[in-house]
């Protein structure tokens, strides 16, 4: 039996081949970037949502359980340039930097993930024109290297707010869908700044927050426990306030009916999930529909949520729609199952 | 895509939209608007037997009328073989391409069209982008080209570049910050690049770049105007500013009109000339104060030049 | 306790009285109206929603980005127009709320952030005007003057096809009953004449061929407009909505 070819590297595509591993299949997992771990690796994300457990204790061991076994060829700073459907399973083309190889699998599992939303194209927030508006995504290295400073001047912040939403839910940037994780990972990062550091004020402007199911004690203890207050109301720009030196948020408090615009140190940016360049390369080498948002669409998404319905191709993770590293583990195991089925047939 | 985005190459001379505006008040922009083209070596064409664009007033009464009259204009264009249609006005490039947004639905196009017929105009076929002359003059020749025909650069002049409000807003209409060679929605340059490349000082971070100018109600909500008016001049005295640049008619007739007012109500130091970016190009190509028009503005930027030795 | 909020407040009668050169001067029959919010309607919604310019009201989901930019509401500090909160009371049809507003609705002023930034598509500055149409042709506002400019502005630009700007000025000063000075005129009208920009009257400019084009426009406008006032007084609550 030809391997099984798991795209991407990150959590979808790590329990993929782990489990093709485990299922004593071959995986030949195929990733862009040099490392393995994806987006979580590539942002150094500090603690996970909802069990504030470090990103290294789930991630660490799914990459150990790839790296350590016979079963899984890695190919990394790999693409993949061009695929083509045999009577059984696909001949696809992997490039690195400098060699060009064709490779036959028996089914292929795309586990092609997201990109972050680009906080620039928000232009009324100006990122990349003040430093201390940051994406969240930057906040998770800070934080996860307790290094919480304004990159202006290295000072620490006194007074921290986040924005949800960037990039999500807004038909302006084109991105209509809810990123799922903007709320919960905002109040996390909140939470964990509060915990190092109480003497830093934590705000959240919210439309309405999405802690779905368990994950709606987090947003409890946060008020209770950490004191990270909310005004419910989105912001409309922010600009240098008086003097240069702080981040001014203009806003209306959406409960008072009152204009709101407070000094803050530093800005924060809960930039939504795109869909993945991989994703996007992916649907156009598989001959794959995406829908209206640009994601892959499973067939039946509701029954079957890992079968794209063309032969011998899979889904997993973030390629499908934003998701949270638990499903996108789940989502791996089930595309592995259902790939190693169909290659054995 | 935008309805505004261009569809094809750029036409070698795009259709030129004057407006109620360039025609009557002001005539300051158009004359120099026409001479700084000239001179950067572009062309516009002109529409000739053009109509008022229904600014933001007709769309409060009939939508279709406000749909009707700036569509007639793009036919005209299109009928001149012409796909690109540039505008010196905000309030007529935004009535133009908030038609082109309209009739990219089927049913618009097909009801604005039968009125067209009616009235004895041709049809439209949605296919004309409409640009800012400001981008135009910065997409086709470009700070560089401006540098280069400059001969008497406007050193030691600090300006206030002010944009107004409908200049890129709202980009699902003006494609801006979605299509390539379109300026920032929220913090625009393209009038900061050019004045810089005629030599002067150029406040970039100057606050009051993008407020509305209040002329929408310039003569039904006289408070609000005069408050809009003074403040785009406040600003430009806080920010240490010698003169303000305009882009659009409305904003200048409007800040200009309410001088006395202004004055009255907020002191005579917030007071500064004010003036087209096309007035203080032509100055820094070698026009006389005379030849710019400085002299028809009611905020008379021309006695500050002569002042300055401008001849 | 204070009454902080005067608009639930309903005075019968206020009388000046002086008894025995004490002034007992007072109002009667004061009451407190009730805070409950016991009645929704949807007739002004649909309304709305049922005109093009009012379409995009049903997107609206009350996040605040248009009062946030909004120039009325935050440069010029009048906090009381609130484009987010007039949609909403809107929405739920509490239309005695909303005539509260029926001197403010009209000053939008048309620059356009809130179309610019909402997340949700809403033509938020159409939508307003359109709220204004409404309470205008309910009889629950009177017209304004932002109103009176439009339809001045649109009989004008419709007779030629290009706008006399001089007849507008004076024609609009005469409906509000405003003298301008003769002064400010004859200067700024030397001034133009002058410099050639003047074009009013046998002056005029006109669109070559426009008397077709203008006649089929100006029976479109008033057919809308017969349109919209027909549907309007359908549409409106008896007893400006109360319950």
């Amino acid at each position: 039996m030809n391997p099984i070819l798991v795209l991407g590297g990150g959590p979808a595509g790590l329990s993929a081949a782990a489990e093709l591993a485990s299922l004593g299949a071959d995986a030949l997992l195929v990733e862009r970037e040099a490392y393995l771990g994806g987006n979580p690796k590539r942002w150094h994300y500090s603690l996970l949502a909802p069990d504030l457990r470090p990103a290294e204790e789930i991630l660490g061991p799914l990459i150990g359980r790839v790296e350590g076994s016979p079963k899984v060829e890695r190919r990394l700073s790999t693409t993949l340039t061009n695929s083509e459907r045999l009577e059984k399973g696909f001949r696809v083309t992997l490039k690195t930097a400098d060699t060009v190889e064709n490779r036959e699998v028996s089914a292929v599992v795309l586990a092609t993930g997201f990109d972050h939303f680009d906080s620039r194209r928000k232009f009324e927030y100006g990122y990349g024109r003040y430093p201390d508006v940051i994406d969240f995504k930057e906040l998770e290295g800070m934080i996860h290297d307790d290094k919480v400073v304004r990159p202006s001047d290295g000072r620490a912040p006194k007074r921290i707010a986040w924005i949800l939403c960037v990039g999500s839910r807004d038909i302006q940037v084109g991105n209509p869908w809810c990123c799922r994780l903007g709320c919960v990972v905002s109040i996390k990062q909140a939470v964990e700044i509060r915990q190092k550091h109480p003497e830093i004020d934590a705000w959240i402007y919210y439309m309405d927050i999405r802690t779905y199911g368990l994950w709606e004690d987090l947003y409890w203890k946060s008020m209770q426990e950490y004191g990270i207050k909310y005004i419910r109301g989105r912001i409309g720009q922010v600009t240098l306030a008086e003097g240069g030196d702080r981040l001014l948020a203009t806003g209306e408090d959406t409960i008072l009916s009152r204009p709101t615009e407070v000094p803050f140190d530093m800005i924060v940016l809960a930039s939504g999930m795109e869909p993945g360049t991989g994703t996007k390369e992916a649907a156009s080498l598989f001959g794959l529909p995406v829908g209206p948002e640009g994601f892959l669409t499973p067939r039946l998404s509701d029954m079957n949520p890992v079968d794209s319905g063309s032969p011998g191709v899979y889904f997993a993770g973030a390629a499908t729609g934003p998701k949270a590293i638990p499903d996108a583990v789940t989502e791996g195991m089930g595309a592995a199952l259902r790939a190693f089925q169909y290659a054995r047939e | 895509m935008s309805a505004s985005a261009p569809r094809g190459p750029p036409d070698a001379s795009p259709a030129y939209y004057p407006g109620c505006s360039l025609d009557g008040l002001g005539k300051a922009y158009e004359v120099t608007a026409q001479r700084v083209i000239e001179r950067l070596g572009l062309s516009l064409d002109r529409i000739v037997d053009y109509n008022c664009c229904g600014a933001t007033e007709v769309k409060n009464l009939s939508q279709d009328v406000s749909i009707a009259l700036p569509a007639r204009n793009l036919a005209l264009a299109r009928s001149m073989g012409r796909q690109q249609v540039v505008a010196a006005c905000n309030g007529c490039v935004y009535s133009l391409a908030r038609a082109n947004d309209a009739v990219t639905d089927p049913a618009t196009r097909g009801r604005i069209n039968a009125t067209l017929e009616k009235g004895g105009a041709p049809a439209y076929d949605g296919a004309a982008s409409v640009q800012h002359v400001l981008e135009y003059i910065h997409a086709r020749a470009g700070p560089e080209r401006v540098r280069a025909a400059v001969t008497r650069p406007l050193t030691g002049l600090t300006v206030a570049p002010y944009y107004g409000c409908l200049y890129t807003r709202p980009k699902r209409y003006t494609g801006v910050g979605k299509t390539p060679g379109t300026d920032d929605p929220e913090h625009p340059h393209f009038l900061d690049e050019l004045l810089e490349a005629c030599g002067a000082k150029v406040l970039t971070d100057y606050s009051a770049k993008t407020i509305c100018c209040g002329g929408g109600h310039a003569l039904s909500d006289l408070d609000v105007s005069v408050a809009f008016g003074a403040s785009i001049l406040n600003e430009a005295k806080r920010a240490g500013a010698d003169l303000v640049a305009t882009i659009c008619p409305l904003g200048q007739i409007n800040i200009e009109n309410h001088l006395d007012r202004i004055r009255a109500s907020y002191g005579d130091e917030v007071i500064r000339p004010v003036a087209y970016f096309t007035q203080l190009m032509s100055l820094a190509f070698g026009s006389s104060v005379r030849e710019a028009r400085l002299h028809d503005n009611f905020s008379r930027p021309d006695l500050f030049f002569r002042a300055r030795g401008f001849p | 306790m204070p009454i902080v909020e005067k608009s639930l407040v309903e005075v019968d009668r206020t009388e000046k009285l002086e008894i025995d050169g004490i002034d007992v001067s007072g109002e009667w029959n004061t009451f407190l109206r009730s805070r409950v919010q016991a009645h929704l309607d949807v007739r002004i919604s649909d309304w709305v929603k049922g005109q093009p310019q009012g379409e995009t009201i049903t997107r609206c989901w009350q996040c605040g980005t248009c009062t946030a930019g909004c120039c009325m509401h935050t440069d010029y500090g009048l906090t009381e127009f609130n484009p987010r909160y007039f949609i909403y009371l809107a929405q739920v049809g509490y239309e005695e709320e909303l005539r509260k507003y029926a001197t403010t609705v009209w000053r939008c002023v048309s620059c356009n952030k809130c179309v610019e930034r909402c997340p949700k598509g809403v033509k938020v500055e159409e939508v307003i005007h359109t709220i204004g149409t409404y309470l205008e042709m309910t009889g629950a506002a009177p017209e304004s003057p932002a109103d009176r400019f439009d339809r001045a502005y649109a009989s004008n630009l419709l007779e030629r096809g290009i706008l006399d700007e001089a007849a507008l000025f004076r024609t609009y000063e005469r409906l509000e009953g405003r003298k301008t000075p003769a002064r400010d005129l004859l200067r700024m009208g030397l001034a133009l004449l002058r410099s050639g920009r003047l074009h009013t009257g046998p002056l005029a400019h006109r669109t070559r061929g426009w008397k077709k084009m203008g006649r089929v426009l100006r029976e479109n406008l008033e057919a809308d407009e017969r349109a919209r006032r027909a549907l309007a007084v359908s549409a409106a609550p008896p007893n400006g909505g109360r319950p």
